[in-house]
């Protein structure tokens, strides 16, 4: 399963936008298999963006599951540190 | 300032971020009653403005005109260097409805003077500034990504803490300095007033301090991780060796690396007024680190 972040919104700018991409991610993490999420023709993501597409996520699911289950491809190096930087501290928060 | 019904305000000769927001706070003095229905700001004297300056004035003249009082611009034609800048920059169109000079068009060097809403902002980021950045630096559109990723959470701010949601912003390159100055500002609440919601008691420069720290959110809304600043500061001072002024209320605090590298706030003493917040950021364009507009997989 491929999930295309620009087919959904048209940035990764609000928490307004990833609350459109949450579900879809919850929806992928739910079958248990591996999924692909693309950044294709995204420049960039703020944390308010991967707070409320990624970072719910670990209310339901650990670190380590969601890291085995998504690839996300097509991406910046801007989103990946986001991503990456936010789901690291939120998960240390839960677990805390 | 005169005490006549519709009072003469004086723009001061240079319009810098420090001139101006003490400008505001005897503007502020100088109306114990109350903003007066009408005010006249008289340009005559002014001879030298920076872009901290246009935004500035153009948001105090935004806030005024939400506080019901209506600005006549006066003594605003003429050959001054200064006036042709704020002409160029389209603040007159802005605030006159014109321009001054028929001539008057934005210089390659500056993304002119915009108001924009939230609901436009990314997508002029996207658009029309990392665009602009990339071909003014000479370098790949990647490389403005995090800048654009900051600017975006700073517009984020806009709509989440002010009830306009809108802001304005304008950008100068200055090739020869290898600069590039972009100004934002907002006249909502003020970083401060937000702060002191969620740590009360702070005075105005303290509360900016605090509010620049990792982690610090005023949870003003559902998946808030903070207002960002941190993010800017690291981006701006940290990576790129710049500088970030931030001005808002009471307080002027300047973010730059002291002797040790380590990114230190420089409260500014003896400051005027700011209406909501702004903030100037001060990029070396020698220093912006190029990156591949190649697209990367994350590696968890």
């Amino acid at each position: 399963m491929v999930i295309q972040v620009r087919d959904l919104v048209p940035g990764a700018d609000t928490a307004q936008q990833g609350d459109v991409l949450f579900p879809h991610l919850q929806a992928a993490m739910a079958t248990g298999e591996p999924f692909v999420v693309s950044f294709a023709n995204i420049q960039s993501a703020t944390s308010s963006f991967v707070n409320a597409a990624f970072a719910r996520l670990l209310k339901d699911y650990a670190f380590a599951d969601i890291r085995k289950q998504m690839r996300v491809v097509q991406s910046t190096r801007q989103i990946n540190d986001m991503i990456r930087t936010r789901l690291s501290r939120v998960s240390i928060e839960v677990a805390a | 300032m005169t005490t006549d019904t519709a009072p003469i305000v004086f723009v001061p000769a240079q319009l810098r971020g420090g001139t101006i927001s003490q400008f505001v706070a005897d503007l502020v003095a100088g109306c114990p009653q109350g903003w007066p229905p009408a005010m006249t700001l008289d340009f005559s004297n002014l001879r030298f403005i920076r872009p901290i300056g246009t935004v500035f004035l153009s948001n105090l003249l935004w806030w005024l005109h939400q506080k019901g009082t209506k600005v006549t611009l006066y003594n605003i034609g003429g050959d001054r260097s200064a006036l042709k800048y704020l002409d160029d920059s389209l603040f007159f169109e802005q605030h006159c409805g014109k321009k001054v000079s028929e001539a008057a068009a934005p210089r390659s060097t500056t993304r002119p003077l915009l108001r924009i809403a939230h609901s436009h902002s990314h997508a002029w980021l996207e658009q029309d500034l990392v665009p602009w950045l990339s071909a003014r630096c000479g370098k790949t559109q990647a490389s403005f990504f995090q800048l654009k990723s900051c600017l975006s959470e700073l517009f984020n701010n806009i709509k989440d803490h002010t009830k306009f949601d809108i802001g304005s912003i304008f950008v100068q390159h200055y090739p020869n300095e290898k600069g590039m100055n972009i100004c934002l500002a907002d006249f909502g609440l003020g970083i401060p007033a937000k702060v002191r919601e969620t740590v009360p008691n702070l005075s105005d420069a303290d509360a900016i301090i605090t509010a620049v720290r990792e982690g610090f959110t005023s949870k003003s809304t559902p998946g808030n991780a903070g207002l960002g600043l941190d993010s800017l500061l690291r981006t701006v001072v940290g990576t790129n060796n710049g500088e970030v002024t931030i001005y808002s209320l009471n307080a002027i605090v300047r973010f730059r690396k002291d002797a040790n590298g380590e990114i230190r706030p420089f409260p500014v003493a003896n400051v005027g007024f700011c209406p909501g917040t702004t903030i100037d950021i001060n990029l070396r364009t020698d220093l912006i680190e190029e990156l591949s507009d190649e697209r990367e997989e994350l590696e968890w």
